[in-house]
């Protein structure tokens, strides 16, 4: 009994110290990656996409006076109305 | 007369046994530690639950043709519940602090202590009588000090079956212990002056670099330790869906709907683990007591090294951070934060404590491999 939990102990040991070493090492060698990456990504730095929204034209909700055309106004006169009846 | 006896025989009265009331006792215990005190109630609300329908009388369960029974075969068994969990947890990882400061994959590391000692310590208790721990057992046991559920119910499934709920059951009740386990330690390994270092503000990472990292993780386990690619595998397929932008649909999934109706079933299957026969040992007891071992130790192993590597880095490193190593995410951080603005109420740590917090994953991972790869 006592020779066999002596055999296991030895064992726990030894794991003990190759798997502390192996997290160690497998972690280093991580690291060592994230600064690879981090190089590479800072000398080939993603190309500069042109922002999608400007390339769609804004319709414009006004007339060339500045003021709303009568359709918005309209639209807006009757949610209102409808808002206060319902209220 | 005869009916009478006959139907008296068909209620669960004439069948119950002590073993069994003890266990759906501790099922309620469970359900009221979710219920009222919301100790990972996500996962120990279907765990109680499960332990009670397990251990009624005369309905089977967990015996061939019982649905708890199914369940545990289809996906614990098979080791899928764990990982399809993990992808999603991988989709819900945001490695950017880690990348920003990779020298706390150290923290994440050290933390890994943890297990390894305890697994010592569970051989050790074999010189006290009633124990009888073999090395495959000792390492499903010790895998609790790497406070990552998923992580510790793959490997227990793969080591060490009989000993599963138990292991779940710790592993889960210290996770929600964090807040109660952690800070004496941190406090007791650090002095005032060395809680009130304020870090430097981590830079902005790129999308190329966060999409570029999981395929590096995932690479350098292929290479160096096969045996760890089912759990670092997932993954990284769930932290390349989420950082990728291309398939957002999938991401959503992984980390709502998916990670939800996996938790609900693998939430079930331990729970039909913890039957009389097996839950009730003088077994259970040390695996209660050798998790918080292994707890303590990977969070003073995280704390100590932190303060070797505060002594030789240029930019101020808190000492608290490394108690985020061991994993328990997000809640070993949040932890890290509040004992740090206890000293200095201008000292937010949480995102200096993801990045250990991150590699801590990575690093219980990592000894799961390990272990499987040397003793399983």
């Amino acid at each position: 009994m006592d020779s066999s939990v002596h055999q296991l102990l030895v064992e726990a040991g030894t794991l003990l110290l190759v798997g502390m070493s192996f997290v160690f090492v497998f972690l280093t060698i991580l690291i060592a990656a994230v600064h690879g990456i981090t190089l590479f990504c800072k000398r080939f730095p993603e190309p500069a996409t042109p922002h999608p929204s400007s390339a769609v034209p804004v319709v414009s909700q006004q007339n060339d006076a500045g003021q709303p055309s009568p359709q918005v106004v309209a639209a807006i006169t009757a949610a209102i109305h409808q808002y206060r009846q319902t209220k | 007369m005869d009916k009478l006896t006959v139907l008296w025989q068909s209620t669960a009265l004439a069948h119950f046994q002590g073993g069994q009331l003890i266990m759906m006792a501790v099922g309620l215990l469970l359900l009221y530690l979710a219920i009222v005190k919301k100790f990972e109630p996500l996962l120990l609300l279907p765990i109680g639950f499960g332990a009670i329908l397990t251990n009624i009388p005369l309905a089977g369960f967990s015996e061939a043709g019982g649905i708890l029974y199914y369940i545990y075969k289809v996906g614990i068994d098979t080791g899928v519940f764990p990982l399809l969990i993990f992808m999603g947890v991988g989709a819900m990882t945001d490695f950017g602090a880690l990348i920003a400061n990779p020298k706390m994959l150290l923290l994440g590391a050290a933390a890994q202590f943890g297990i390894f000692a305890t697994l010592f310590g569970a051989i050790l208790l074999n010189l006290v009588p009633g124990f009888e721990f073999t090395l495959t057992d000792a390492s499903a046991i010790a895998i609790i000090g790497g406070a990552d559920g998923p992580t510790a119910i793959f490997l227990a499934s793969r080591l060490a079956p009989e000993l599963l709920g138990a292991i779940a059951v710790a592993a889960y009740s210290y996770m929600a212990l964090v807040p109660i386990i952690q800070p004496p330690i941190m406090k007791a390994l650090t002095n005032e002056d060395e809680r009130k270092i304020e870090m430097a503000q981590l830079r902005v990472v790129s999308r190329r670099e966060k999409i570029i990292f999981p395929l590096a993780v995932l690479l350098l386990t292929i290479l160096f330790l096969p045996a760890a690619t089912p759990l670092v595998g997932m993954f990284c397929l769930g932290n390349l869906m989420k950082e990728c932008g291309v398939v957002d649909r999938l991401s959503h999934t992984a980390q709502n709907e998916l990670i939800n109706i996996v938790t609900i079933f693998l939430g079930l299957a331990v729970g039909s683990k913890l039957s009389a026969d097996q839950f009730l040992s003088v077994k259970t007891l040390g695996i209660l007591a050798l998790g918080a071992v292994a707890f303590s130790i990977g969070t003073a192993a995280g704390v100590i090294m932190a303060k070797i590597m505060s002594r030789f880095s240029q930019q101020p490193i808190n000492p608290l951070v490394g108690a985020a190593g061991v994993s328990a995410v997000p809640m070993a951080a949040r932890v890290v934060n509040k004992v740090g603005l206890e000293a200095n109420p201008h000292n937010f740590l949480l995102m200096h404590a993801m990045g250990p917090n991150v590699a801590g994953v990575l690093g219980s991972a990592v000894a799961a491999g390990i272990l499987l790869a040397l003793v399983g």
